[in-house]
C-alpha cells in the first residue's frame, strides 16, 4: 500500500496509519515515554510497559541528566505513568516521536508492506498529493456555524450552495458548523476551534515541517509548531526538553535595564507625499539576526565570544538550538516564496513568532536576555542602514524596525552595499510615490503609509479587519482610485474624485444593506445600534447612523488628510 | 543603605524586622510607594514579579532626584511563577520584592524562598492579604502594613507588628514625595 500519511491513530501495540484516498494500515509499534525516576522498576510493574532503557542526556546548560526511556503499548499507559513520574521530552508529541521512529512522517509518501513502513523519496518542496477542502457555512452577516449555506474552496476553486446539498469526500477538510457532518474525510479540522492564522494548506505545511500529525496542530498556536521544530533539534542532540524551565535573570542596573528593555527602532516619518522613493526591507530580519548571531537561551552569556553594549554576551562555540531550527525554516521559506506563496506565508508566521517566543515566559528555548539581544542587533542594523544611506547621499524619509524608505539616485547601490555590510538579505521596492501620514494632532504617525509600487498599491495601517464592511469597501475603492496617480501632483488632483467617492459612501451608509454595518471583533459579528454594539448573530436590529458616517469621514481624513 | 520607607514613624515600627510586607488593592498607590522605597533604600536589589512592566526606572530616578539619593538599583525580573523561588534565593543582600504572589500559585515555595535567605526583605503585594491567602506567608512576615487611599492622601494601617498594636497613620499626597507640610496645623499648634 502506498500513499501520503494523512493521519495516525494510536492503538494497543500498533498505530493505524491513514493514507490519502481513505486507505489505512496498522503498523506494530510501542510508544516512548521519557521519565526521571529513582524507581524505574515501579513503572515496569505496569502491565502495558514493555521495556525500559536508561539513557544519558544533557540539559541546556550542559549538565548530565539520567533519563529512563519506557516503551509503552498504548496511550492509556502513557497518561497513567506520566501523571505519576516526572515525564520529560513531551514535545515533540509522543505520537510524532513514534511516527519519526517508524519513518512515517505526516504528509510524506510511504509504502507499507507486511507492517513495515518504507519512506519514499520525493522532492523536499513538493506538496503532498492529497485532497484538501475548506468549507465554511455562512449567514447574512458572514461566516457562521449556524448558516444554512456554504462556501467551499476545493483545489483553489470556490463553490457555493446549500448545506443540505453538500456532499464531499476529501483527505483533509477544514469545516465549520453542520457542514462538518456532510463531509467524508479522515481528518476534519473545526474552524471554530482553530487558533492559528493559516489556511488548511498552511496547516499541512506546518504538519510537514514540524513532523506532527495535522490533528494535533488543529487547535495549536504558532508557538507549538515553532517549539516542536526546536524540540526536534534538541532531541537529535540528546538535550532534554523540559515542560517548564525556571530562569533567573542576571541583575541589571536601571541604566542597563533602560538600554536593553527596548523594541526596534522607529523613526518619525517626514509627513506628506514624496515622489520616486525606494523602500528597502530586510527579509526576515529578526530570524536572520538570531541565526547570524547564534542567539539562543544556551548561547547567551555562556562565554564572551561577542560582547555587547547592553551587557550580554554570545558564545559561538556551539550552534544554538533556536538558530539551527530557524535557519532551516528560513531556507525553506526562500525556496517556497516563488513556488507556493501560501505555504511560504505559513512559514513566515512561524518566523514572525520566533522572535517574540524568545522572550515569552513559558518558552522552552527562550530567555529574556536572548530577546533583548535580538532587539539590540535590530536597532544597530537599522542604524547602520541609515548611516549608509546618508553616506550615499540618500534622504531617509521613514524607518520602521526592518524597513527604510529613502529617496535619491543611488538606491540600487544602497541595497547591495547594505546586504554586504549587514549580511542580511534586502528586498528593494521602487515606489512612484508614497504618502506618509500624520495623526489628528499633527504629529507624524509611523505606522501608516500608502505607496504605489510596480506591483500595485502598498497600504499599511489603514485597513483593519475590525472595520465595518462599508468602511473596508470604501477604503478599498479609495486605494484603487489613488493607484491611478503616477505622481504626487496627480494624486493631489484626485481629491475631487475622492470627495465624490466619500459622498457616495456617505449616501450608502444612510441606505445600506444590513451586511454593510457588520464589523468583526474576535470572531464575533457586531453592529453598532442606537443603544451600543450588539451581536449580529441574534438578528439585525438597526444601526446608529452617526457612528458609520463619522467612521467613513474619519478614514477619509486619515488617507487624504495630508493634502 | 539599609531598607527604609522614609517615614520615621513607620521605620521605627519596622525596626530591624527581617520580613516586612506591604499590601494594597490600590495598584497606583502601591506602585508609587515601592518606587519611593526603592529610591530611598538604594543601593538595593529589586525582584519584580510580573509578566510585563512593574518597575518604572524613570520614576525611581525621579524619586532619587527628589530625595537626593544616588545608590545603585539592581533589578531582577521573574516572569513566570517557576522563576520566582530561584530568583529570590540567588540574591545575597537586602532585597525589595514586588508582587511575589502575582501568579496566585505556588505560594508555599515562594514563602519558603522568602524565608530561606537570611537577608532583610520588604515585600509589596498587590492583593488583600486579609481575604486572599492569609494562611501563607503572613505568619512569616514580622510586620504587615496595609496601604489605603484616602481623601487628599493615603493611610498606612499596621496589621501586624511586634512592637505596636493595630493603628492607622494618615499621610498627605505630598508626603509621598517628601514635600509634606503641616498646613494649618503649623499655626494651630504654635
Amino acid at each position: 500500500m502506498e500513499g501520503y500519511v494523512v493521519d495516525a491513530i494510536p492503538g494497543d501495540g500498533y498505530v493505524t496509519l491513514v493514507l490519502d484516498g481513505h486507505k489505512a494500515a496498522n503498523v506494530r509499534t510501542t510508544f516512548p515515554l521519557y521519565a526521571i525516576t529513582q524507581k524505574p522498576e515501579r513503572v515496569m510493574e505496569h502491565p502495558d510497559v514493555v521495556d525500559h532503557v536508561e539513557e544519558v542526556w544533557r540539559d541546556l546548560d550542559g549538565r548530565e541528566v539520567r533519563l529512563h526511556r519506557f516503551e509503552l503499548r498504548n496511550f492509556r499507559a502513557y497518561r497513567y505513568v506520566s501523571r505519576r513520574v516526572r515525564t520529560v521530552n513531551q514535545l515533540p508529541t509522543p505520537l510524532s516521536q513514534t511516527l519519526a521512529r517508524l519513518r512515517a512522517f505526516p504528509f510524506k509518501k510511504v509504502r507499507i508492506t507486511e507492517g513495515k513502513v518504507e519512506l519514499l523519496q520525493e522532492d523536499e518542496l513538493a506538496f503532498p498529493q492529497v485532497k484538501l477542502a475548506s468549507v465554511s457555512t455562512v449567514d447574512w452577516y458572514g461566516p457562521s456555524r449556524w448558516g444554512s449555506e456554504y462556501v467551499a474552496v476545493l483545489d483553489g476553486k470556490v463553490v457555493r450552495g446549500k448545506v443540505k446539498d453538500l456532499k464531499l469526500k476529501v483527505d483533509v477538510a477544514e469545516c465549520s458548523g453542520i457542514s462538518c457532518d456532510k463531509i467524508d474525510a479522515p481528518v476534519k479540522l473545526r474552524m471554530e476551534e482553530r487558533r492559528s492564522p493559516v489556511s488548511v494548506r498552511g496547516l499541512v505545511e506546518w504538519s510537514l515541517l514540524s513532523r506532527t500529525p495535522i490533528r494535533e496542530l488543529a487547535q495549536a498556536t504558532i508557538g507549538k509548531v515553532l517549539t516542536t521544530n526546536e524540540a526536534w533539534v534538541a532531541l537529535s542532540r540528546k538535550i532534554v526538553v523540559w515542560d517548564v524551565v525556571p530562569r533567573v535573570e542576571k541583575p541589571k542596573t536601571l541604566t542597563q535595564l533602560k538600554g536593553a528593555d527596548k523594541g526596534g527602532l522607529v523613526l518619525f516619518p517626514k509627513v506628506g507625499c514624496h515622489d520616486q522613493v525606494v523602500q528597502v526591507d530586510f527579509s526576515s530580519m529578526y530570524p536572520s539576526l538570531i541565526v547570524k548571531y547564534n542567539i539562543s537561551a544556551e548561547t547567551v552569556d555562556a562565554c564572551e565570544d561577542l560582547t555587547t553594549e547592553i551587557g550580554h554576551s554570545i558564545c559561538f562555540r556551539e550552534r544554538g538550538i533556536v538558530p539551527e531550527a530557524l535557519s532551516w525554516l528560513l531556507k525553506r521559506r526562500e525556496a517556497l516564496r516563488s513556488l507556493d506563496p501560501e505555504r511560504a506565508e505559513a512559514i513566515k508566521w512561524i518566523l514572525v513568532a520566533s522572535f517574540g517566543y524568545l522572550g515569552y515566559r513559558n518558552s522552552r528555548f527562550g530567555r529574556i536576555e536572548a530577546y533583548e539581544l535580538v532587539t539590540y542587533f535590530a536597532r544597530r542594523t537599522l542604524r547602520t542602514a541609515i548611516d549608509l544611506a546618508r553616506e550615499l547621499g540618500l534622504e531617509v524619509l521613514h524607518g520602521i524596525v526592518d524597513s527604510l524608505i529613502v529617496r535619491g539616485s543611488d538606491a540600487d547601490q544602497f541595497s547591495s552595499k547594505l546586504t554586504e555590510l549587514t549580511g542580511i538579505g534586502v528586498k528593494t521596492e521602487i515606489m512612484d510615490w508614497v504618502v506618509l501620514t500624520a495623526r489628528r494632532d499633527g504629529l507624524p504617525y509611523p505606522g501608516r503609509y500608502l505607496g504605489r509600487t510596480r506591483g500595485g498599491m502598498k497600504v499599511k495601517g489603514v485597513q483593519r479587519s475590525n472595520q465595518p464592511r462599508i468602511v473596508q469597501e470604501f477604503l478599498g475603492e479609495l486605494v484603487e482610485l489613488m493607484e491611478e496617480a503616477e505622481n504626487c501632483s496627480q494624486l493631489r488632483s484626485l481629491r475631487g474624485k475622492g470627495r465624490e467617492l466619500l459622498s457616495k459612501y456617505l449616501q450608502r451608509a444612510v441606505s445600506g444593506s444590513p451586511t454593510d454595518y457588520v464589523l468583526w471583533v474576535r470572531g464575533v459579528p457586531y453592529v453598532r445600534g442606537p443603544m451600543g454594539f450588539y451581536d449580529a448573530r441574534y438578528g439585525y436590529g438597526g444601526r446608529y447612523l452617526p457612528y458609520y458616517l463619522n467612521y467613513i469621514r474619519r478614514v477619509y481624513e486619515e488617507v487624504f488628510g495630508w493634502l | 543603605m539599609a531598607l527604609t520607607v522614609g517615614f520615621p514613624e513607620l521605620d521605627s515600627i519596622i525596626g530591624r524586622d527581617q520580613l516586612v510586607e506591604f499590601y494594597s488593592l490600590d495598584w497606583e498607590l502601591l506602585k508609587l510607594f515601592y518606587h519611593r522605597v526603592i529610591a530611598l533604600s538604594a543601593p538595593v536589589t529589586v525582584v519584580v514579579v510580573a509578566e510585563r512592566g512593574g518597575l518604572d526606572p524613570q520614576l525611581v530616578e525621579r524619586f532619587q532626584r527628589t530625595f537626593g539619593t544616588r545608590g545603585e538599583v539592581r533589578v531582577m525580573r521573574g516572569f513566570k511563577v517557576e522563576d520566582v523561588p530561584p530568583t529570590l534565593q540567588v540574591s545575597e543582600e537586602e532585597m525589595i520584592v514586588v508582587d511575589p504572589y502575582h501568579h496566585r500559585r505556588k505560594y508555599s515555595s515562594i514563602v519558603s524562598a522568602l524565608r530561606s535567605s537570611k537577608w532583610r526583605k520588604f515585600v509589596f503585594s498587590f492583593m488583600d492579604r486579609e481575604s486572599e491567602g492569609s494562611t501563607f506567608g503572613l505568619h512569616s512576615a514580622h510586620s504587615v502594613f496595609e496601604l489605603k487611599r484616602g481623601i487628599g492622601g493615603f493611610a498606612v494601617r499596621v496589621v501586624k507588628s511586634v512592637t505596636t498594636g493595630e493603628l492607622e497613620i494618615p499621610y498627605g499626597n505630598w508626603d509621598m514625595f517628601g514635600r509634606g507640610d503641616p498646613g494649618l496645623m503649623r499655626w494651630l499648634l504654635r
